[in-house]
């Protein structure tokens, strides 16, 4: 997958974001988050990151919390599911909006897969590339370059500083540990400037020409891509129209919950 | 046998698990008060090894042992064990947290919440022992890098432990300040304090270091005099390194019954006296001049009669007093090597040293002395 | 020989400060020269090869590139900087790719150098310094040394005239420090220009055919090494000590009343000047092609007897050699000629464009009264 158009991926990424927003049934964000849910296995070797996965979860957190808030505020005239007082909320939880927050949830957690599969797959400087292809000004993509390589030897420098201040007592006690983590901010600050300082000659004798070339391009944006892209569109804009109403969430949940 | 001060029991550690260990069951004894050397290829787990025996990360398996008791990893114990056993980081830039020289000396002894009078004492003396007094309010950015390596050094000096993990200690600098480096760690030694070293350079440690511990892949391969560890070749390859130039001359000579295999000349030094075999009968007299801090060099040896002779320095005192009077001296770096070698020659030499250095100073003449390859007159002149 | 380098009375102050760096300074390099730049930290080193390099421009004084004073335009640096190639101290700040392959392509693409053909020098590059497993693997995952390895591929991958290294051994062990000199030899060999800044005083003896000595941004001496250390007050000025081999010939052509001359450079020499006196043996030497050994190694043994060491130089018969019992893996030009002088036969596989170093290890040797006979193993 690291191979693949960058470009390519981020349309076909974005189409199916979209059409994800636009159908009603909750079929279709299912697929979508199926979909994102595969490509994101394969594009970390079905080896999801500690850190990534931390990070969905946090979002799922998040959308649980945000879909919860949708299903309990429901429209008032209609019958309720389930009624009652929160604190000062007023919970009023009704069919339709129970359904809704489903719906909603599902299209996040697509989003989240979908925008997820491309990063874990996509290298930085592919991107710069694919910035640079649609016009976008070059001291932007360079910056981007150069910032995620610099990102690494500086957050490397943070954590061996904060080991040598150990050895060196640096949190016997709360001031002293903020002043050194303080100390250690700066340091590695200078260093940062320090390496900004240096980069300009160091790249002046690699001959650099005003650009970061790359030395395997990724493939270009092709026809392929746009068929793919429109084809999943139709596809699952008509199983949007064939599956509407097909799984009512509260019918699932009724003998669950004994609505 | 000398008391076990540190211990690594089985460890096994590993950063990530997936990666795989990056330390496999090591297991290694560091004596108190033995010039200890780790030896190994880059990425062999040295450093990783240090971090685990100062309790910066807790292995996964096995355990570590500070005088005879495991590290309990409870913060007020690691604190008390970290006050003792001190690491000096290869890159003196990570180590820096203070924006002037002064301060950032002074941040270990704040840590230890010692009192002002103190610090400021310990303070001025570890920057003198790495000779940056006279920078002792520049700001630390605008030092060089071997002028940071020394900041660094003082800082770590200043928390008097009484076990300095040093990391590499010379890689980067030049020979005059890597020599220096090397003589504190002997007056460090000299002082009680247990040093121990990682290094590559093989003809460094050899001619420093009673026991040698070497790692590759994560395990540690042998432990024990240094000798017995270059003279098998394959394993000296296999652990990425090379047998120290000295070594291999003896070797070579030895062969073919040049001369003798042992004694092992460590130094240059001796195996010079080894190859020359002066047997003329005519040898010098290696005055060691004993000084404090304040004696006046010049009036000193003028006083014992000893003008007009090759004068070298040795140790932190010596070296405070010739700050102070300012004398001629022939060899400010490796002194009682230099001043052995003229009394091999025939000539008298005197060295001007610190009382504590005194026995490390003797040390080539002795060898000297006992292989039968010379017969130097050593004389101490205590104050 | 011409020269390719020139700097006279060049003077420079970062951002025309008052601080100079350099003051005027003045250095020559012959084409084709292994030229060694010694100095305390700070003396200067890095700032003369940017200089050289046309990066920083001197206030004062010229810089002649193939006897043309560089021109500070576009055109001209470019010029200058496609046959020069530099390898800095710290890796980190002159690499600025994500993956070692795209790293080491960078100079050559920026060069406009053809993608097929880049290709092929990425990979010979990093098969050069033994890196080409890493190929794909992202920066951030390496250890020091290998930066550093990825660094000189990267400027083995211009195809420069000119190499000039900073420190190059600094951080590297042992074995990884003969790997680069290794490369230096073979670099000299093909008529490249090399420069090699260092402290590692040991090494630049056994290596340099020329010294030049910075002291604070001065240049105060340019020469043979033995001149320069013979000059005690002159190298404990310059932050120096002098080199092992160096001082102990001196401290015992001392002792047993002999001249210091002719000087040994490294361990061979040494013995051959204190330890010799008997005949010598002789080296079978097999030269390899591109690792290529067939079934000499059976034969040289046979030839040379069971009992006869035997030594390696060259990365490619290294590891061809993988597995078989071998004496001396690293240096082991200098290794088998010891044996030599110390009268016994030994064994040499070497990568065939090391040959010359051979008959210039036999010619000093002969200096020093040892008559070493090499046997060609076809």
């Amino acid at each position: 997958m690291l191979n693949w158009s960058p470009l390519g991926k981020l349309f076909f990424v974005l189409v199916l974001l979209i059409i994800g927003l636009l159908c009603d049934s909750i079929v279709v964000p299912l697929i979508t988050f199926t979909i994102g849910l595969a490509l994101m296995a394969y594009s970390t070797n079905f080896r999801v990151p500690l850190i990534l996965a931390l990070a969905i979860a946090e979002a799922i957190v998040i959308m649980v919390l945000g879909s919860g808030m949708i299903s309990i505020m429901g429209d008032p005239n209609v019958p309720a599911l389930f009624e009652g007082k929160f604190l000062w909320i007023t919970i009023h939880m009704t069919d339709a909006s129970f359904q809704k927050a489903w719906v909603i949830f599902f299209r996040a957690i697509a989003g989240v897969t979908l925008m997820l599969s491309f990063a874990t797959s996509t290298p930085i400087p592919h991107l710069a590339h694919a910035l640079r292809s649609i016009k976008c000004p070059v001291e932007i993509c360079e910056l981007i370059v150069l910032i995620y390589r610099y990102s690494f030897l500086l957050l490397e420098r943070f954590l061996v500083m904060i080991d040598a201040a150990q050895c060196r007592l640096g949190y016997n006690g709360t001031v002293n540990a903020i002043r050194t983590y303080g100390g250690a901010m700066a340091g590695t600050f200078i260093f940062s400037m320090e390496l900004a300082e240096k980069s300009e000659a160091s790249l002046a004798c690699r001959n650099y020409q005003g650009y970061f070339p790359i030395f395997h391009t990724p493939s270009p944006f092709s026809w392929k891509w746009l068929a793919a892209g429109l084809g999943l569109c139709i596809v699952l804009y008509l199983i949007n129209i064939y599956t509407m109403g097909w799984i009512d969430m509260v019918s699932v949940f009724a003998p669950l919950l004994g609505w | 046998m000398t008391q076990t001060l540190l211990e690594a029991e089985n460890i096994c550690f590993s950063y990530e698990k997936k990666d795989g260990n990056v330390l496999d069951n090591v297991s290694l004894r560091i004596g108190k008060n033995v010039k200890t050397a780790l030896l190994g290829a880059n990425g062999a787990g040295k450093s990783t090894l240090f971090s685990i025996l100062n309790a910066l990360n807790r292995p996964g398996e096995g355990r570590v042992l500070y005088n005879g008791e495991p590290i309990s990893y409870r913060k007020k114990d690691i604190l008390r064990m970290r006050s003792e056993v001190s690491i000096l980081f290869q890159n003196p830039n990570d180590m820096l947290f203070r924006p002037n020289v002064e301060q950032d000396v002074a941040f270990g002894p704040t840590n230890l919440k010692l009192p002002r009078d103190e610090i400021e004492k310990r303070v001025d003396d570890a920057l003198f022992a790495v000779g940056m007094s006279e920078y002792k309010k520049s700001p630390t950015m605008k030092l060089s890098y071997g002028q940071r390596k020394r900041i660094t050094l003082a800082g770590v000096l200043a928390m008097h432990p009484q076990v300095l993990i040093m990391d590499e200690p010379t890689a980067g600098l030049d020979p005059q300040m890597a020599y220096e480096v090397m003589e504190i760690a002997e007056q460090l030694h000299c002082t009680g304090v247990t040093v121990i070293m990682s290094s590559h350079d093989t003809d460094l440690t050899y001619s420093w270091a009673d026991e040698i511990h070497v790692m590759q892949h994560g395990r540690c391969q042998y432990s024990g005099a240094p000798e017995e560890f270059y003279a098998d070749k394959a394993a000296v390859y296999r652990a990425g390194l090379l047998s120290p130039s000295v070594f291999l001359m003896n070797e070579g000579l030895s062969s073919i019954g040049k001369v003798e295999r042992e004694p092992f000349p460590r130094t240059q030094t001796q195996m010079s006296a080894k190859i020359a075999n002066n047997r003329s009968g005519k040898f010098g007299t290696l005055h060691i001049l004993e000084v404090s801090q304040d004696t006046d060099i010049t009036s000193l040896i003028g006083e014992k009669g000893l003008e007009g002779l090759s004068t070298g320095i040795y140790g932190m005192a010596a070296r405070r007093a010739h700050d102070f009077s300012k004398p001629a001296i022939d060899f400010m770096y490796n002194g009682p090597e230099n001043c052995t070698m003229k009394c091999m020659a025939g000539k008298d030499s005197v060295l001007v040293c610190d009382p504590i250095m005194t026995d490390s100073a003797r040390k080539s003449a002795e060898f000297i002395n006992e292989g039968g390859y010379g017969d130097i007159r050593i004389d101490v002149i205590r104050q | 020989m011409s020269r390719i380098f020139e700097m006279r009375d060049v003077t420079f102050a970062h951002h025309g400060g008052p601080v100079k760096v350099m003051d005027n300074f003045s250095i020559a390099v012959e084409e084709g020269s292994r030229t060694a730049i010694l100095g305390a930290n700070g003396a200067g080193k890095t700032t003369m090869f940017y200089t050289l390099t046309g990066v920083y421009r001197p206030q004062e004084g010229e810089v002649l590139f193939r006897g043309e004073p560089i021109e500070y335009t576009k055109e001209g640096l470019t010029k200058v900087r496609s046959e020069v190639a530099v390898v800095l101290q710290n890796p980190d700040e002159q690499m600025f790719c994500s993956l070692v392959e795209e790293d080491v392509a960078f100079g050559p693409l920026n060069l406009g150098v053809d993608r097929d053909e880049v290709e092929q020098r990425v990979d010979k590059a990093l098969r050069d310094v033994r890196m080409s497993d890493f190929k794909k693997r992202p920066l951030q995952q390496l250890s020091g040394g290998q930066r550093k390895r990825v660094a000189i591929a990267g400027a083995l991958a211009v195809h420069p005239e000119v190499m000039i290294m900073d420190e190059p051994t600094a951080g590297l062990d042992p074995q990884a420090s003969m790997e680069v000199i290794e490369l230096a030899e073979k670099l000299h060999l093909q008529g490249i220009t090399v420069l090699i800044s260092t402290h590692d005083v040991d090494l630049a003896y056994g290596w340099a055919d020329a010294v030049n000595v910075l002291r604070k941004g001065k240049m105060v001496f340019s020469g043979t090494s033995e001149e320069f250390y013979s000059d005690a007050e002159n190298v404990h000025l310059c932050g120096l000590l002098s080199p092992a081999t160096f001082n102990m010939n001196r401290e015992v052509s001392d002792i047993n009343g002999i001249s210091p001359s002719p000087y040994p450079r490294n361990v061979s020499s040494f013995l051959a000047k204190f330890g010799g006196g008997q005949k010598a043996g002789r080296v079978f030497c097999v030269s390899c092609n591109e690792g290529d050994i067939g079934d000499r190694y059976e034969q040289a043994v046979r030839e040379a007897g069971e009992d006869a060491k035997i030594g390696i130089y060259g990365t490619d018969t290294r590891y061809a050699l993988t597995g078989k019992r071998v004496d001396y893996y690293f240096d082991g030009i200098d290794s088998c000629f010891s044996e030599a002088v110390l009268g016994r036969d030994s064994i040499l596989f070497y990568d065939s464009v090391y040959e010359p170093l051979l008959k210039e290890q036999a010619d000093t040797l002969k200096g020093f009264g040892s008559d070493v006979g090499r046997e060609v193993i076809q």
